[in-house]
């Protein structure tokens, strides 16, 4: 126990001040207030009188605070977070993790192998680049109360502001700062996941609308056809079908543009 | 395997494949940190990405080892970034050549931008509150009783029950610091002087309250201002960010 107590201090202080782990936690908790409980009492003591430190956490902050690629993976790690300082780096754990990195690489070499032969065999498959952006249409913005007088744009209405003005990456920016404070608006998500398709981002698109598929809400039905439109984009027709299948007998606005969508990919 | 798991595995393996998943990231901080700021030209751009990869690699293994666990790698690592830029400003002991690129929304009417580089800068002013974590509400406290921002229900709430004074006199002074218009500055240091020494079981006198006052607020200013400094804030300007943050966070939460 001794030997880790001293690791810990080692690795959250360097030269008297806060190490990058620290700061990279501090600069993590600013951005999502639930991890500020994983903050060592000593980090926030040192912090509390260290202006050097506050500087470099702040510097931290700023240029992190609206990149999606921290911002985002801790909205969705937020309920998978753990406590890392009492688990000294396992050598065994590690060897074990590489074994499963090589079944993992040979499995997905045999994938890659199969899928060409599937691909030579039948070359003739339709172009999901070209069907998305034949059926993709960014959804309209219908929150926004257009009678609203007042001079105050509250920030979702800012983000959609520039999502009409087909401003992406500035409503994304709107968007994810709300989404850090009120990670279920089940709007602003899924405006997001449209911003994200229309950036070409598909990937994140789907990891937003799958939350959104689970739950009854308001965009049911279009989150399904944006949903399959993502792994159309993505050229994954097989996970495209089903979904278009459940909108075509649905009888919905989506249904008729579902089927023949499915015609052209089935 | 999360995305972090996979990056992980990487710096363990292959820090050179990292390195490449990171640049995008490695880009943005430069330019945020280098060109924005005005030190180094955007043609050097591309110089200074590969200065900055080459010193990454040599830092692989000390990653490595340092790295715990207790946040994203990409977080550790644009820390790590954010270090050896501050190194080459310090190094070539630069100033701004010029500003070479405004933000994005420059181009949008003046009531957006005005709006988005205040909420930003709100924002900013909060996180800075957050970093004082317990001198956070005592530095609230002093910071609104010296720019003569009212105080509000929830500081009375907080301060009441943990008051030794008789509850008349508490409200007396906490009445006179936060509608007394006329108070001057020794009247509002020795107010705060008997509210923070009942508060804290201290003895300070007066003169200590208004040394720690202006050190903090000497301390506020250096961080909005940012190093190098992005911002002009002084005690002028920083009293309207204030009437502007409270007036908005109106109920303290408190930590």
């Amino acid at each position: 126990m001794m030997v880790d107590k001293k690791r810990h201090t080692k690795f959250l202080f360097e030269n008297g001040h806060l190490s990058d782990n620290s700061i990279a936690l501090y600069t993590e908790a600013l951005i999502d207030d639930s991890k500020f409980a994983l903050i060592p009492t000593q980090v926030l003591v040192h912090t509390e009188e260290c202006i050097e430190c506050k500087q470099h956490i702040i510097e931290t902050y700023e240029l992190l605070k609206n990149e999606e690629f921290v911002v985002h993976p801790i909205i969705h790690q937020r309920n998978e977070t753990k406590v890392f300082f009492n688990l000294p780096i396992n050598q065994n754990t590690f060897k074990q993790n590489s074994r499963s990195f090589q079944g993992i690489a040979i499995a997905a070499s045999l994938v890659i192998i199969l899928a060409l032969y599937f691909f030579l065999v039948y070359q003739v498959k339709p172009d999901g680049d070209k069907l998305f952006i034949k059926y993709f249409e960014p959804y309209p913005d219908v929150v926004t109360h257009k009678g609203n007088n007042s001079n105050e744009l509250e920030p979702f209405e800012l983000g959609l502001y520039y999502y009409t003005l087909n401003n992406y990456d500035t409503a994304l920016l709107i968007f994810s700062r709300i989404l850090v404070k009120d990670s279920t608006n089940e709007a602003v998500l899924f405006y997001t996941a449209i911003t994200y398709l229309e950036l070409k981002k598909s990937r994140e698109a789907i990891r937003i609308f799958k939350v959104l598929d689970n739950q009854e809400g308001l965009f049911n039905q279009q989150t399904r056809w944006y949903f399959s439109l993502s792994f159309v984009l993505q050229n994954d027709f097989k996970e495209a079908i089903p979904i278009l299948e459940k909108l075509k007998k649905e009888n919905g606005f989506y249904s008729e543009k579902a089927r023949n969508l499915l015609s052209k990919i089935d | 395997m999360s995305h972090n798991s996979e990056d992980t595995f990487l710096l363990h393996h292959d820090p050179g494949s990292l390195i490449v998943k990171y640049l995008d990231v490695i880009s943005i901080i430069i330019q945020k940190r280098l060109i924005n700021t005005g030190y180094f030209l955007p043609e050097e751009k591309e110089d200074l990405i590969q200065t900055v990869c080459k010193q990454l690699i040599e830092k692989a293994p000390s990653i490595n080892k340092n790295y715990n666990g207790s946040s994203l790698l990409i977080t550790y690592c644009s820390s790590v970034i954010n270090n050896l830029c501050n190194g080459m400003i310090r190094e070539l002991k630069k100033q701004p050549v010029a500003i070479h690129q405004l933000p994005d929304y420059v181009e949008y009417d003046g009531y957006i931008v005005e709006r988005l580089l205040v909420n930003e800068t709100i924002d900013k002013f909060g996180k800075i509150m957050r970093l004082y974590h317990n001198k956070r509400f005592k530095l609230e406290f002093c910071l609104k009783s010296y720019f003569r921002v009212r105080l509000s229900s929830a500081d009375y709430e907080y301060l009441a029950p943990k008051m030794q004074m008789d509850p008349a006199r508490f409200f007396e002074i906490f009445n006179d610091l936060s509608e007394n218009q006329k108070l001057t500055k020794n009247e509002i240091y020795n107010n705060l002087t008997i509210i923070l020494n009942d508060l804290e079981h201290v003895n300070n006198c007066s003169d200590a309250i208004r040394k720690w006052i202006n050190v903090k607020i000497g301390e506020v200013l250096v961080l909005l201002n940012g190093n190098p400094k992005s911002s002009c804030f002084d005690e002028e300007t920083l009293q309207i960010l204030l009437d502007k943050y409270f007036s908005k966070n109106s109920i303290l939460i408190l930590h």
